[in-house]
């Protein structure tokens, strides 16, 4: 398990980081969330140890994250990037072996992964002689080489097309299978709410939300109801002590003061006619987003 | 899975070499490299028609010229051959006979007439004709040229001692014993002017092999570095390994490969001065290579680390010319010191004690015998103080610029002691 305790960091007296904590579990997908300059890729550089935090620690399981911890996770940095010149076999072998991988261990995975991820015959072509979609893949590969421990992608969707976004997902849920804890970043909240397991939303420099998706999206379902009638739903607009947000002819959207009135509620609509639909809105990630990272 | 420090500069110095040694531009460039240096030392020496061995044509007429011309022939054909065996020891001429080394081709001639019309007319270098009163003359055209003469003079003087000798009665081998006593040989204390040359083209061999190859792997150091920052693959690159090793890995890999081209460099000199025949040359090459590559190696070691720095300041390959400048600039003064400044005495002494200048100017002074070998290696170990402090100041530009990729950085923003740099 990933922990990180009261990091902070500031640059040029800009604080950037505030004493950021969370951690991020084994097995689980975890979608770190924030606007732009949130601090996200400054988290994620502290925690592979290119950044040395002001203040606050990295640990991993329960030991402050040294060199010799952080060598066996896999990094995708925000800034995509290996050796152009170079071709995607020397490059992922390289760079394995710089991971303490063994040569022969090294050339027959990054074979494997190549071969995985289907660049299999352009595996000896010089990286700046593929197409973008093939050279984020061999990104992708570079983060997985080694066998890592622990994954931190940022931003690992942007720019990829949507079967990329696929096959990258597909990549995620399996090393996550593996028992791997995954932090990834992203602005893409619908896709991040679909494949997440756990959520952590930072701003202005604090963690201001996490936990699990659904506990999140619960937690902050207030007493708004939905509801489709018989008839048409105007008269609502008279019942006492009820928030109308919008009525359609028969469809309504409401907020009742308090969530344990809903019975009540229920039992005065069907009072009036039939009742098709009666359901408690769950709010979306991005409406949670929205509203937390105001 | 614990690896340690020198396996991973290992790695690194090995994906330096292995890039480079797969660029085209690069394996074609050092080719021709190769190939101008072996052109430089093999043309001059088609020129000079391979041997230093003069050739000629003596027209000989009378009988007792014929057999004077055919002991002088004799004479010089030794003489080439001791020559030979000699040529490993430079400073040693023609010790066996004393006699100059020439190649004599004799053309007989009716009468005394004849032989001089076919020197009127070039067909002979000289001729060798017998006087109505039976002694010897040689004629020439406008002149007889030194080592002819010598040669023809001595064999007449040598035949007619073994005559006299003869009919005074003295034993054959005793007159053969007394014509193979060796007469002086020389030794030169200070090299022969040719000596002189040869090593004066070796020096300015040695500053331009310095310059470019200092400048041309240098530079490669600055630009790889550049790369690393603009691919953005430095990143994972850091996150894999501390920064100083993955720049002492790049220093040694391009280290390597720059001393490995400069050693090539003087093999194939040494190779083509000797197949050629100019002994001088390769001698002297011999001699002062070694030297040279030492301090080849400690000079480019010196400055590589600055190289790297200067490639961590700039942000696209583009900033390397302006943040490359000053090195640039300190290269090519000890280029153009090694060429101005060439003769012994206290500017070049000092020259020798400079440590940008040293590595051109004190393989000079022990070429020309100016310098004891103790003079050296004083000069070596103030290129390797120099060095160490360059390194820790290079190291620390190095690391301070390294992640700021976004702009050419400059060297106060660098030098400033951060925990680690900013990333932006």
């Amino acid at each position: 398990m990933l922990e990180l305790d009261g990091i902070s960091r500031s640059f040029d007296g800009r604080r950037v980081l505030d004493g950021i904590s969370f951690s991020v579990e084994p097995g689980r997908l975890t979608g770190f969330v924030g606007s732009n300059g949130a601090g996200k890729t400054t988290t994620m550089r502290i925690i592979l140890g290119v950044l040395a935090p002001d203040s606050g620690a990295v640990r991993w399981k329960g030991q402050t994250a040294d060199r010799e911890a952080r060598r066996h996770f896999g990094y995708m940095p925000e800034e995509r990037g290996l050796y152009p010149k170079m071709n995607p076999l020397d490059q992922l072998v390289f760079l394995a072996r710089l991971h303490g991988v063994g040569a022969a261990e090294a050339r027959r995975k990054a074979a494997e992964l190549l071969e995985q991820l289907g660049l299999g015959e352009r595996m000896k072509d010089k990286l700046e002689s593929l197409s973008l979609g093939n050279q984020q893949r061999v990104q992708v590969a570079a983060a997985l080489i080694h066998d890592p421990v622990l994954l931190v992608l940022d931003e690992p969707f942007s720019g990829l097309d949507p079967i990329t976004v696929d096959t990258m997902t597909a990549i995620l849920r399996t090393s996550a299978a593996g028992g791997v804890p995954v932090l990834f970043s992203s602005h893409q909240l619908d896709l991040v709410e679909r494949i997440c397991d756990d959520l952590v939303i930072v701003a202005g420099g604090g963690v201001v939300a996490r936990g699990t998706v659904s506990e999140l999206r619960h937690e902050r379902a207030g007493a708004r109801f939905r509801l489709v009638l018989g008839e048409d739903a105007g008269w609502l607009r008279d019942v006492p002590g009820l928030e109308v947000l919008d009525v359609d002819g028969r469809q309504a959207l409401v907020e009742l003061p308090d969530v344990s009135h809903d019975q009540q509620l229920l039992a005065t609509a069907m009072q009036r006619g039939a009742v098709h639909e009666f359901s408690r809105v769950i709010p979306a990630l991005a409406d949670i987003y929205r509203e937390v990272a105001k | 899975m614990n690896q340690s420090g020198t396996e991973m500069i290992r790695l690194i110095a090995g994906r330096e070499m292995s890039t480079k040694l797969r660029d085209k531009a690069f394996i074609i460039s050092s080719l021709v490299m190769l190939a101008l240096v072996a052109l430089s030392i093999i043309i001059p020496a088609l020129f000079l028609g391979g041997d230093d061995h003069p050739k000629y044509r003596l027209a000989v007429s009378g009988s007792s010229a014929g057999q004077i011309a055919e002991v002088a022939r004799q004479n010089g054909a030794d003489a080439i051959k001791a020559d030979e065996v000699d040529d490993d020891n430079l400073l040693t001429r023609s010790g066996e006979t004393g006699l100059p080394a020439a190649e004599l081709t004799l053309v007989e001639a009716d009468t005394a007439d004849a032989a001089t019309d076919l020197v009127r007319t070039e067909s002979a270098d000289a001729a060798l004709v017998e006087k109505a009163d039976g002694t010897l003359e040689i004629v020439g055209g406008s002149s007889v040229d030194g080592d002819l003469s010598t040669l023809i003079s001595l064999s007449f003087q040598s035949a007619q001692t073994q005559a006299v000798l003869q009919e005074a009665g003295v034993p054959a081998e005793a007159i053969t014993a007394l014509q193979e006593i060796a007469p002086p040989s020389e030794r030169l204390l200070e090299g022969t002017s040719e000596n002189e040359g040869v090593a004066m083209v070796l020096s300015l061999a040695f500053a331009l092999l310095f310059y470019f190859t200092a400048l041309t792997f240098g530079l490669t150091i600055a630009q790889s570095v550049v790369e690393e920052k603009q691919s953005r693959v430095i990143e994972i690159l850091v996150a894999a390994t501390p920064v100083r090793i993955l720049l002492a890995g790049k220093v040694l890999g391009n280290g390597i490969l720059a001393l490995g081209q400069v050693a090539l460099l003087l093999a194939i000199g040494l190779a083509t001065a000797s197949a050629t025949g100019q002994s001088e040359a390769a001698g002297l090459l011999l001699s002062s290579g070694g030297w040279f590559l030492l301090f080849f190696a400690l000079g480019f070691l010196m400055l590589a680390c600055v190289w790297a720095a200067s490639g961590a300041l700039a942000a696209r390959q583009e900033d390397l010319q302006s943040t490359t400048m000053p090195l640039q600039l300190v290269l090519a003064v000890p280029f153009f010191a090694a060429i101005y400044i060439t003769d012994p005495g206290t500017p070049l002494k000092i020259l020798s004690y400079v440590p940008f200048t040293s590595p051109l100017s004190m393989p000079r002074r022990l070429m020309i015998g100016d310098a004891a070998w103790w003079e050296a290696l004083i000069s070596l170990g103030i290129i390797a103080a120099t060095g160490a402090l360059l390194i820790t100041f290079a190291a620390r530009l190095y690391e301070g610029s390294l992640l700021r990729t976004s702009t050419k950085t400059s060297i106060a923003a660098a030098w400033k002691k951060e925990k680690q740099p900013a990333l932006r």
